[in-house]
């Protein structure tokens, strides 16, 4: 038996698995390996209906399809992609209030310190500021501008990242079409069985609707929440973060765009959950994330069918297995974990997955060593995101449910400590893995309407009114720069012209 | 460094800063060598680096080489910068492992500039263009500590600190809590302060015999307990490094100064006798010594919180770890830019104290397991100090890095606390902690195609190196 893992077996075409097959086949181009991607779905059928939620990114996505050289303006016009500058979240907190999380830098950082604590010493001084008026892309995306990042690093059109809107499905189809290029092989068929090594830990073969029986030496599960290899054959727990998160349905669907595409995901709370906006080119697809038990599925159905657009109703659980990778299998995308896609972390997961999975490649003897370094960090990344989704709901202030600011079970320590030490002096704790950096939680606070108590000693050297003149020029310089940006449709359409 | 630090940060009409200092206590020179980190405090003074150096006798520092750690007759330079370029997307470090499993072997000291420039006695900084084959590295400086105290003090005095000469008797607490109220001096004068940082040293002064907060016990991962030291009149080239070389029961600094070299002994006292930790190292100095030779004592470890009530330790007394990767000052600018980012208020919420011990506790953990590395992972068998640490249980954080390593080259990665990627594998090689297996990545990439990416690199380090000018030059000019 060689020491390499040269047979991998991808279980689910879904985005997880032509995700995964592209980047393994692209890091791998040149090694003698075999790379099969079995549909798990009866044709016609989603791998994983829960691609669905995967269509607003996050922007290190375009890191990935630079390394893999896919061109962006092809992959936009496929794809059907618009560029997306932040997320906007109406009504968390109540009705009338909205805010933007925006990809990009806030302010200018005083000595290491985010400029929240600059907006927050000038709420003690009784000057109330919107920290979205210091933010290039919030600023961009509330005008309906956008333009690519400057490379120009002392310009201020260099502050901000930028991810996409996708049509999940086209997307699938791409990344297999060029998975294929690179070898990877589609097998049509469905998921029959596992079957496991002698030892119980690792999985000897899957076999097919097709009657085929497939052996391998990795086996990487994307099958979707079901997790059909790591959860149901190498029975790895799921851990439920339900009684944090109680939303456990989706209502998706394509709408008719009326108005051009606006550079950034709308989210708004709703009664018992909340609904979605992300404006492909052509279309809008719209969605709704509700608590099942507060809202009746059937009804959100038929008034979705008022829309006069195909719906697809969803069920999923938020959580994380236990392991992400056992023996020779590795789970990606939700068969490792799910978490509703409130700040769209869905590509993003999957995408971390890979990339860690890439840099953490076992060979047969390394392979035990290298699975728990991969579940530590999937581990660390996965209940980090969490954090971030469970702190929306912790700070909403509305009277009803799921957006009263009660949450059902003792919330995470991770995420109690957080919460203190914002609320106490605007300190955003991180940990050593995380997929939100200090501007996003700093901004969700801020957006959630928390004042800290304290701010920085490090924001206070200056007087009241040389920091009011120093942030006023900068809120200056940014409203002139994001007056230079065309529209976002109008760049879009020159762009993919 | 505390004392300046808070008079940027803190407005004068806020606070009052005072700094009492006894003349008696003298200033331990141990820490003379740096981590580039140094240059963001400096930056963030606003110092004016080529005055610093020429105050400061200061030279610029690439890395530190290590001599007869793993083996005796081995030497590796644990450089400020990157190896190589990634390769298809797979780290450096893997495709020079590949290469060297395959028998080729260019050592992989060949691939960084620092090392290259630092063996050739050369300096020129860095550019931030990331194309640029003078990018990807940084450096420190080594310098003379008893000068930069007083560099620091003119520059604190004249924001406002005031300073005070004097010794400390008594200290008194008050009654409901136990808080700091006030310092007694032997003059009779009482101070009186809301925040006392104690910057006493190993002694402790208000943390531990005040408060009596307690001490984290390293010895049995570190067993050097003592140093002896002293300056030396330089001899050759004015070299950019530091240099540390083991010998029997510890181990010897040499830390280039434009005017002397300074040198030590650090040692276990279990193996060596004072006189003999001193007639070695005025047996292995390049000039003529130019004092006598200072012992000096320690305890390796950490102070149980380092910020207990109202009191903050700052440096030694916040804990002690060998100055074998010139941490000493990195830790205390950690203290310090901590305590600035937590800084408290008068009713001192535990939130910030619990905070500040949790970071405090991660940094040094972190320095820690690095150096136990350079202990642990040795061949040598021909000492005691040796045969101890090379058989001595470690710490788990560590046992684990060690496997990843050893297993596939896999360094394990963290935000928090020094020393990133490089450093590890730096250390994890010239130790002789040499992967078992390669990255599969590159399992069927042609030898060739790896070797004309490595050789392309290697030439390139070797001309940029060689397009620097020496240190002394440099310095000549700069300074």
């Amino acid at each position: 038996m060689s020491e390499q893992l040269r047979d991998i077996v991808i279980v689910g075409g879904g985005l997880a698995g032509w995700y995964a097959a592209v980047r393994l086949a692209h890091a791998m181009r040149g090694r003698r390996i075999k790379l099969r991607v079995v549909h798990a779905a009866a044709p016609g059928e989603e791998a994983d209906p829960l691609d669905a939620l995967c269509a607003s990114t996050l922007p290190s996505h375009h890191v990935a399809h630079a390394e893999l050289g896919l061109d962006e303006r092809a992959f936009m016009r496929v794809c059907r992609a618009t560029f997306k500058l932040a997320t906007e979240y109406r009504g968390l907190t109540d009705p009338s209030r909205s805010y933007l999380l925006p990809h990009g830098e806030i302010g200018a950082r005083i000595e290491a310190v985010g400029f929240h604590q600059v907006i927050s010493r000038l709420a003690h001084a009784g000057r109330a500021l919107d920290i979205d008026e210091f933010s290039v892309p919030a600023l961009a995306a509330r005008l309906g501008r956008f333009a690519h990042p400057s490379p120009d690093a002392r310009s201020v059109l260099s502050t901000f990242e930028y991810a996409y809107h996708l049509d999940t499905q086209a997307y699938t189809r791409l990344l297999r079409a060029f998975a294929q290029k690179l070898g990877a092989v589609a097998v049509d068929a469905g998921l029959a069985g596992v079957e496991l090594a002698a030892d119980g830990q690792n999985i000897a073969a899957v076999t097919l609707t097709d009657g085929q029986r497939l052996e391998g030496d990795l086996f990487i599960d994307c099958s979707g929440a079901r997790s059909a290899l790591l959860g149901e054959a190498l029975g790895v727990p799921f851990d439920s973060w339900q009684s944090w998160l109680p939303c456990d349905r989706a209502v998706v669907m394509g709408v008719s765009a009326f108005e051009p595409p606006a550079p950034f995901t709308r989210i708004s709370a709703e009664p018992g959950g909340w609904s979605w906006q992300v404006p492909l080119r052509d279309q809008l697809v719209q969605g709704l994330v509700f608590d099942g038990s507060r809202v009746d599925a059937d009804a959100a159905l038929a008034k979705a069918a008022q829309a006069q657009s195909r719906a697809v109703a969803l069920r999923f659980t938020n959580g994380r297995r236990r392991e992400a990778w056992r023996g020779n299998c590795v789970a990606i995308g939700a068969a490792a974990g799910f978490l509703e896609p409130l700040a769209s972390t869905g590509l993003q997961l999957i995408n971390e997955g890979v990339t860690r999975l890439l840099s953490l490649f076992p060979d047969r003897g390394s392979a035990a060593v290298m699975a728990v370094e991969y579940n530590r960090m999937l581990a660390a990344l996965y209940d980090g995101a969490r954090d971030f989704v469970l702190l929306h709901y912790l700070l909403a202030r509305r009277a009803e449910a799921p957006w009263n600011g009660q949450v059902a079970a003792a919330l995470p320590p991770s995420l109690a400590r957080r919460v203190e030490m914002f609320r106490h002096r605007g300190r955003v704790v991180l940990n050593d893995d995380e997929i939100f950096e200090e501007p996003d939680w700093a901004c969700t606070f801020v957006g959630q309407g928390e004042k800290p108590l304290h701010h920085s000693i490090i924001v206070d050297q200056a007087s009241d009114a040389e920091v009011l003149a120093q942030v006023a020029k900068i809120a200056r310089v940014m409203q002139s720069a994001v007056q230079t940006l065309p529209p976002h449709h109008a760049y879009l359409e020159r762009y993919l012209a | 460094m505390a004392a300046a630090s808070l008079a940027r940060f803190l407005r004068p009409d806020q606070c009052s800063i005072r700094l009492v200092e006894s003349a008696e206590i003298g200033i331990v020179g141990v820490g003379e060598a740096t981590v580039p980190h140094i240059r963001f405090f400096n930056q963030t003074l606003g110092l004016d680096e080529a005055d610093f150096m020429r105050k400061t006798h200061a030279t610029f520092k690439l890395g530190i080489e290590f001599v007869n750690w793993a083996r005796i007759g081995d030497s590796y330079i644990h450089p400020f910068g990157d190896y190589g370029r990634p390769f298809r997307g797979v780290k450096f470090h893997h495709v020079w492992n590949r290469l060297r499993l395959a028998g080729d072997a260019s050592p992989i000291d060949d691939y960084s500039l620092p090392i290259e420039a630092a063996k050739n006695a050369r300096f020129a900084p860095p550019t931030n263009d990331v194309k640029s084959p003078l990018a990807g590295f940084g450096y420190a400086f080594q310098f003379d500590a008893t000068l930069f105290a007083p560099y620091l003090r003119a520059w604190a005095e004249q924001r406002g600190v005031r300073r005070t000469e004097g010794r400390v008797v008594d200290v008194g607490l008050r009654g409901t809590d136990g808080f700091i109220e006030s310092l007694t001096l032997a003059s009779g004068e009482k101070i009186e302060g809301d925040l006392f940082i104690d910057c006493s040293g190993f002694f402790g002064l208000l943390t531990e015999k005040s408060l009596h907060t307690g001490y984290e016990d390293w010895t049995h991962w570190l067993p050097c307990d003592r140093a002896v030291a002293v300056p030396c009149e330089s001899h050759g080239p004015l070299l950019p490094y530091t240099r540390a070389t083991a010998h029997a029961a510890g181990w010897q600094w040499r830390i280039p100064l434009q005017n002397r070299t300074g040198n030590g002994h650090v040692y276990s006292s279990r193996f060596l006798s004072d006189d003999e930790a001193a007639a070695t190292l005025l047996k292995n100095l390049d000039g003529k010594a130019l004092a006598e030779p200072r012992v000096l004592k320690f305890v390796t470890g950490r102070r149980k919180k380092t910020w207990n009530r109202n009191c903050v330790a700052v440096g030694l007394s916040g804990g002690f770890v060998e100055p074998l990767e010139s941490t000493s000052i990195y830790l205390i600018q950690a203290a310090i830019t901590h305590l600035i980012e937590l800084f408290p208020d008068r009713n001192f919420d535990p939130l910030n104290l619990d905070e500040y011990n949790r970071v405090m506790d991660l940094e040094f953990e972190r320095v820690r397991d690095f150096i136990v590395l350079h202990y642990h992972a040795t061949e040598r068998d021909d000492a005691p100090l040796w045969n101890y640490v090379r058989n001595m249980p470690i710490p788990d954080s560590l046992a684990y890095k060690l496997e990843l390593f050893r297993e596939r080259g896999v360094v394990v990665n963290y935000k928090v606390g020094l020393f990133f990627e490089p450093s590890w594998v730096a250390v994890y090689v010239g130790q002789r902690i040499l992967p078992k297996r390669f990255d599969p990545l590159l399992d069927d990439a042609p030898l060739e195609d790896l070797r004309r990416h490595t050789g392309a690199l290697r030439a390139a380090v070797q001309a940029a190196a060689q397009a620097m000018p020496t240190q002394a030059d440099f310095i000549a000019q700069y300074v």
